[in-house]
């Protein structure tokens, strides 16, 4: 029996009742302790553990209405059972012990069977005190707990977020060619990645990203695919311009063989949109493919115009066996070439307004005076503003902008651009 | 419910019930499509024409969805305009989906 040998702390001033107590207790498997007045009973309740307590009242003294009122503040999360027996039973002495902190209150003189009922149906109350203790303690555990691996989570992820900002390449001038950019993940990391290098003394290769989803799964689809890209790693890039007739054929192939990869289902990654392409720093001839990424923007200097390019195309990774075209075109001197992903047309307003690509091209349109070294600095005023400054992003941007600056030759035709 | 779905005689008609088909959605439309083809319904129309914005997640569980019914031949898409026309366009779904105006369209395309 769970109460076989439950203490019960008996506060009684008559001997006659005392021993009567003892004996009723005793036989019914209870452990009786006896406290020399009200005021031992409190250190007798905290060094036996009692979690009842019988106690005598003669309707007057306030010995025993101050044990109670001690017992309900000062026993923290530890319920104690009082049952005040008093041969006072009016109306206004139940009040006052209950009042006080009792929880049960029995006449004298006290019959045998009415107190073993009460404290059958005290113990069923301790019982459920002492579950409900135990399990907020098992709560807190596993909340601190949670707390803690959250909080883990928290830094590894930001330590992650700053390993995948130190893969993005530097703003910077590659032969004719100026590239810079704005990124901004929507969680610590992102689904977005770009980069560019030379993979030749004359073809600058770029590649922009967007894998479906954002968060870890999509952070590290987007990886893997900048580790098969980068020359200093994999070197997909430069692997298939030496195997391929021409730099459009090695476009297209080096999307060809993502897809094939990416599409494989044992990969357990994420589908992505993706822009790849190469632009010649000697002609400014620009070769990319269009895998699902949205439309690259040309900023035409001489006309004063945006252009879209492309036709779309199927995202990597998606379906199998899907051909990829090459789209080819000419960047003149001045002329500038906008990759971005749909995290920036799609960015939405407060007031629930996209973005959209016409007041994109008017930006840029709007920013072809401005230094290329600083046009992400409006853009990224623009989109903090439009997002509305304080909160997150809900999709990652990124925005890539490459100038091409022409050979020396071209340059004397347009002196004057962006002036 | 997320989606509403009708017969057209051997065709089951499709419709999210949300003008988003994004993350939130997008396990939950594989899961129904399994789930018909499972029970034998296997020509099926998604109908968009009340969808206003589809992200990558949703077009990846359209996708899915495809390839669980079988193909082109099964599976048409409805209804698509604005943006959701527009994503179909970019990513050349409009050439992998059957796409169709309407309902009706696309039941017809279904059954020749």
């Amino acid at each position: 029996m769970i109460n076989s040998a439950m203490p019960i702390l008996i506060v009684e001033r008559e001997m006659s009742v005392r021993l009567f107590l003892i004996r009723l207790l005793e036989s019914n498997n209870f452990l009786p302790i006896l406290a020399e007045s009200a005021s031992d009973a409190l250190e007798v309740i905290r060094s036996e553990g009692v979690k009842l307590v019988l106690c005598d009242w003669d309707g007057e003294n306030d010995e025993v209405l101050n044990l109670c009122r001690r017992i309900r503040t000062e026993m923290g999360q530890s319920y104690v059972y009082v049952i005040v027996q008093s041969i006072q039973s009016d109306k206004d002495a139940i009040i006052q012990a209950m009042e006080a902190g009792a929880d049960d209150f029995v006449s004298k003189p006290v019959n045998a069977h009415e107190l073993l009922v009460r404290i059958k149906s005290s113990s069923r109350v301790i019982e459920l005190q002492d579950q409900l203790v135990s399990r907020n303690q098992t709560l807190e555990f596993a909340h601190k707990r949670m707390s803690d691996d959250y909080d883990q989570l928290t830094t590894e992820l930001m330590l992650a977020s700053k390993m995948q900002a130190n893969l993005l390449p530097d703003p910077k001038e590659l032969r004719n060619t100026y590239a810079t950019w704005m990124f901004k993940p929507a969680n610590f990391l992102a689904g977005d990645m770009f980069d560019y290098f030379m993979v030749s003394d004359n073809l600058l290769a770029f590649y922009v990203i967007d894998v479906e989803g954002h968060g870890i799964t999509s952070a590290l689809t987007s990886f893997l695919v900048d580790n098969m890209l980068n020359p200093s790693r994999d070197g997909l890039c430069r692997r298939m311009l030496e195997n391929s007739i021409d730099v459009s054929a090695a476009v297209v192939n080096t999307v060809t063989e993502l897809n094939k990869k990416f599409s494989n289902s044992d990969m357990y990654t994420r589908y992505f949109s993706m822009i790849y392409g190469m632009i010649n720093t000697d002609t400014g001839r620009v070769t990319l493919t269009q895998a699902g990424h949205p439309f690259p923007i040309r900023y035409d200097a001489a006309k004063g115009c945006t252009q879209k390019i492309g036709d779309g195309g199927v995202p990597v990774g998606i379906l199998t066996d899907v051909s990829y075209e090459p789209v080819e075109f000419t960047l003149n001197a001045g002329d500038r070439l906008y990759l971005y992903s749909d995290g920036v047309t799609e960015c939405m307003s407060p007031d629930g307004e996209m973005f959209e690509t016409p007041r994109l091209e008017d930006c840029i349109g709007q920013w072809h005076t401005t230094e290329v070294e600083e046009v992400h600095t409006e853009f990224e005023r623009v989109f903090r503003r439009w997002n509305g400054d304080s909160k997150p992003f809900e999709d990652d941007l990124s925005l890539i902008c490459f100038e091409y600056r022409g050979t020396e030759s071209q340059l004397g035709g347009v002196k004057n651009y962006g002036i | 419910m997320a989606f509403e779905t009708h017969a057209v005689n051997d065709v089951t008609v499709v419709s999210p019930s949300n003008k988003r088909l994004d993350a939130v959605l997008a396990p939950k439309l594989k899961e129904l499509v399994a789930g018909l083809v499972a029970e034998g319904n296997n020509k099926i129309v998604l109908d968009v024409s009340e969808v206003e914005f589809m992200d990558s997640s949703g077009l990846g569980a359209a996708v899915a969805a495809l390839k669980i019914v079988g193909g082109p031949g099964d599976m048409a898409i409805c209804g698509a305009s604005g943006l959701v026309a527009d994503l179909f366009k970019l990513t050349h779904m409009d050439r992998v989906f059957t796409m169709a105006a309407n309902e009706e369209e696309a039941v017809v395309k279904l059954a020749s």
